[in-house]
């Protein structure tokens, strides 16, 4: 049942329907129950998982402090247990093939790919929950929840279970011991959100991904440096549309349950440094990042140095939480090199501020602002390229980017998709220069009636084919 | 008491009854387009959500066709050997020549239809048709595909033939009622700049189908008189050997059958034609000719008792050598033959009147 589905759309219509009629109290068992249906309708084992991750966590976090001391054995237990269940699961894709031929060894046969141990949904996103829940009320930041369901809801609650938002419970948990209510104001908001959402997707994200040229990627050497350039960028704006889509549709969806979900995206390819790049790409997950990996190495290495700019406080901690970003985004060379790109990029750009005091990019003449736009773009799409394919075809693709001696642009065709890459940065645009994403509400109502006509009637045809793909970030 | 969670204050604002009113608009204008000859005719047929390629492809040359005489006298249905081995313009001439009337006829073979396949199409096309004689071409293969085996099951999951069939679906309604839907997925395919398959001009043909519905072949097949070589697998030997070593003819398909000749009362005539085939597709049935009489009895058996002519042509043996595709398929020789012997013989009994067909 993926989000953009006509049965998505009746599950959660039919979700509302009770969940209107109901008080809070049974608001929350209900969204609960069916938070598991949407659940266990992908696999029962990935309910099975999430309940075990829920109910460990939930116990581990009632004895975590006692007389207001955080237990730190406890803490760590519960990290351990967390991480290696995110391991174990990511990582069976690497040990069951050894496993199948260690038992083959042994006489035990098994059917080749017999042992197939599928990754729970939305497993990356709950972990993270998980480890900032038992942090936070380590530090004494946040009251252990008492209230099972509550807590079970915060990690299973269904519109953010597949890719997020990764919410914080400190934010998310008394959402939901308060009353809610939808109003004109919300509902409209939460239409905006999904229409911009489904633009976002099936239009632009779904277009642009089914207009790659089949062996692009896989053969580079085909092709010149500026027809490969062009195509990455088309693949940078698939990306980021996907991504944006799937976070305004599921926060759209959530409005109408009057549980505000967090934005992930500001409009990121209009960051004029890295820092602000992180701060407007998957806000929530580099959010986490800076709280629980970033800001604790940072802290313990200010305590050891005399001063808060040493070179070790500038290099080590962006390195590191990139690394590690790179490693939640899946466990491969490639991702790793993605992740030490970004740290090294951070890294970089804070160099100066040894010897100097930054200047915020909002601060600098426009002519810097628009460099730094175009560098941080140039240098985002070129790591993209380990972000997307294997190390060997990364190495393969970098290198015939190099190469410069053909700069022939062939493929005419590929200017054909211009049009829905002028419509991602009209969106982005709009958004950006009144620093509001709710901008089209205060549009005419005639206007929007327009937009949301057009937006329908092209979905209605680009849906016809088959031609949908999968959410990316589903599959971390 | 506590607030509820919807409090919506007021009636739907201007922006809902703006965007109600003008999809409302642009659906309209979107389908009178979608309707139009000049839309239509740079495409190829919408495929009304089948995978069988050639369904929606007949439906829609079957609609031009009525578009441009202004109306369809006859159709013929059945299998591929219909398909390939009916050419209506010999079967017009052969008619004229014995009655002296034109006629306007159109092929509705489709590749691998089955008695069940044809009886659904039989009462969908006498539905929105009216064609005053029906002619359904058999052979022995009608009676032995059961409906759950994939090419039956291909026409008959077709949201559109199902939903013609009372089975209700969005989606069959939603062909059955609008062009612009049937051509959804071409203009999907458009807006993506993909034209084959869409546009008539950038789309391969290795066959073309004629205006008609005919679907002529020059290629000539030696062979068709002898018995297959022992070890040959390719697919016509295999598929033929797979249905015929162990012939059965299977209830639900000769249910289909009545269900087609039961439209005989309705104002439709019916005329079940057996199609020729080749002397050496005997080899393949376990109890050769006999397996094959039994196919000729039972049909025969089941026509007189609806009082519908069932025409042999096995007897007649007027297929030369050289009239042959392959063991079951009449080539454009062949087909012209059979189509103009049918044409004189419906022509010849309907001026006996032993058919009940009003005139042209």
């Amino acid at each position: 049942m993926t989000i953009t589905s006509l049965n998505y759309f009746i599950f959660t219509v039919l979700a509302l329907a009770v969940y209107y009629s109901l008080p809070r109290r049974p608001q929350n068992v209900w969204l609960l129950f069916v938070s598991y249906v949407f659940i266990v309708s992908w696999d029962w084992t990935f309910a099975a998982v999430l309940g075990m991750v829920t109910s460990i966590n939930f116990l581990l976090a009632l004895r975590l402090r006692i007389n207001d001391q955080g237990q730190s054995g406890l803490l760590w237990l519960g990290i351990g247990f967390n991480v290696l269940t995110l391991v174990f699961f990511r990582a069976a894709g690497f040990f069951l093939p050894e496993l199948e031929a260690a038992l083959a060894s042994l006489g035990l046969s098994t059917q080749a790919g017999g042992l197939q141990i599928l990754v729970p949904l939305g497993l990356s996103y709950y972990t993270l929950q998980t480890i900032s829940y038992l942090v936070d009320v380590y530090r004494g930041q946040l009251k252990a929840e008492s209230d099972f369901v509550n807590f079970a809801l915060y990690l299973a609650y269904f519109p953010k279970l597949l890719a997020g938002p990764i919410e914080r419970a400190r934010a998310f948990l008394p959402k939901l011991s308060q009353p809610r209510i939808v109003d004109n104001g919300l509902i409209a908001q939460s239409v905006m959100l999904i229409f911009v959402g489904l633009v976002r997707k099936l239009i632009i994200a779904d277009y642009l991904t089914t207009s790659f040229l089949p062996d692009v990627f896989e053969i580079p050497a085909k092709y010149t440096p500026p027809e490969l350039v062009f195509w990455l960028v088309i693949y940078a704006f698939a990306l980021y549309n996907d991504f944006a889509g799937y976070t305004d549709i599921v926060r759209g969806i959530s409005g109408f349950f009057g549980i505000d979900l967090s934005p992930n995206f500001r409009v990121p390819y209009f960051s004029r440094n890295f820092t602000e790049f992180w701060k407007r790409w998957h806000i929530t997950l580099s959010e986490w990042l800076r709280d629980y990996i970033y800001y604790p190495i940072s802290r313990a290495l200010s305590r050891s140095s005399s001063s808060y700019r040493s070179l070790a406080n500038l290099v080590v901690p962006p390195l590191i939480t990139m690394l590690v970003s790179g490693m939640w985004h899946g466990f491969s060379l490639n991702m790793i090199l993605w992740g030490g790109l970004h740290g090294l990029y951070l890294t970089v750009e804070r160099i100066p501020a040894l010897w100097r005091p930054i200047v915020l990019p909002q601060h600098q003449p426009l002519w810097r602002q628009c460099l730094g736009i175009i560098i941080v773009f140039s240098l985002v799409i070129l790591a993209w390229v380990p972000f997307r394919w294997e190390l060997p075809a990364a190495l393969q693709l970098w290198e015939a980017l190099l190469n410069w001696s053909d700069v022939a642009i062939r493929y005419r065709r590929m200017f054909l998709v211009l049009p829905l890459l002028l419509g991602s940065l009209v969106l982005d645009f709009i958004q950006y220069r009144s620093e509001d994403e709710f901008i089209f509400l205060k549009w005419s109502p005639l206007t929007k009636a327009a937009c949301m006509v057009i937006v329908l009637f092209c979905i209605f045809i680009l849906t016809a084919g088959n031609f949908e793909q999968p959410f990316i970030y589903q599959t971390f | 008491m506590k607030p509820a969670t919807l409090q919506i204050r007021t009636a739907p604002g201007k922006t809902v009854w703006f965007t109600v009113l003008l999809f409302i608009l642009l659906i309209a204008v979107a389908e009178w387009v979608a309707r139009s000859e000049p839309f239509q005719v740079p495409l190829t047929p919408p495929r009304m959500g089948s995978r069988h390629y050639q369904l929606g492809h007949k439906l829609a040359l079957l609609d031009r066709l009525i578009r441009k005489t202004g109306r369809i006298d006859c159709i013929m249905l059945g299998s591929s050997m219909v398909d390939t081995g009916f050419d209506p313009e010999a079967f017009q001439t052969g008619y004229k020549k014995m009655t002296g009337q034109d006629i306007h006829c159109f092929n509705f073979g489709i590749d691998a239809s089955s008695a069940t396949s044809t009886a659904a199409l039989v009462r969908i096309i006498v539905e929105d048709y009216h064609p005053r004689l029906l002619i359904i071409g058999t052979d022995p293969r009608d009676y032995a595909v059961a409906r759950e085996d994939r090419d039956p099951a291909v026409v008959l999951k077709t949201p559109w033939v199902a939903y013609r069939l009372g089975d209700f679906s969005l989606d069959g309604w939603l062909l059955d009622h609008s062009y612009l839907y049937r051509y959804r997925q071409h203009l999907d395919r458009l807006a993506r700049f993909q034209f084959g398959g869409t546009l008539w001009s950038k789309t391969k043909v290795d066959n073309e189908i004629l205006p008609n519905g005919f679907t002529p072949h020059s290629k000539i097949s030696t062979y068709i008189n002898d018995p297959p070589h022992p070890g040959d697998d390719s697919f016509e030997v295999t598929y033929y050997t797979r249905i015929y070593s162990s012939y059965q003819m299977l209830h639900e398909n000769l249910d289909s059958l009545e269900s087609i000749l039961d439209f005989n009362e309705s104002g439709t005539q019916i005329i079940v034609v057996e199609m020729p085939v080749a002397d050496g597709l005997y080899y393949f049935f376990g109890n050769r000719e006999s397996d094959y009489n039994r196919f000729l009895t039972r049909v025969g058996e089941l026509a007189s008792i609806y009082q519908v002519p069932f025409w042999q042509t096995e007897p007649l043996d007027f297929i030369p050598d050289n009239g042959w595709l392959d063991y079951s398929h009449l080539n454009r020789t062949g087909a012209e033959i059979f189509s103009t012997w049918l044409g004189q013989h419906v022509g010849t009994a309907e001026y006996q009147g032993n058919i009940k067909t009003s005139q042209p």
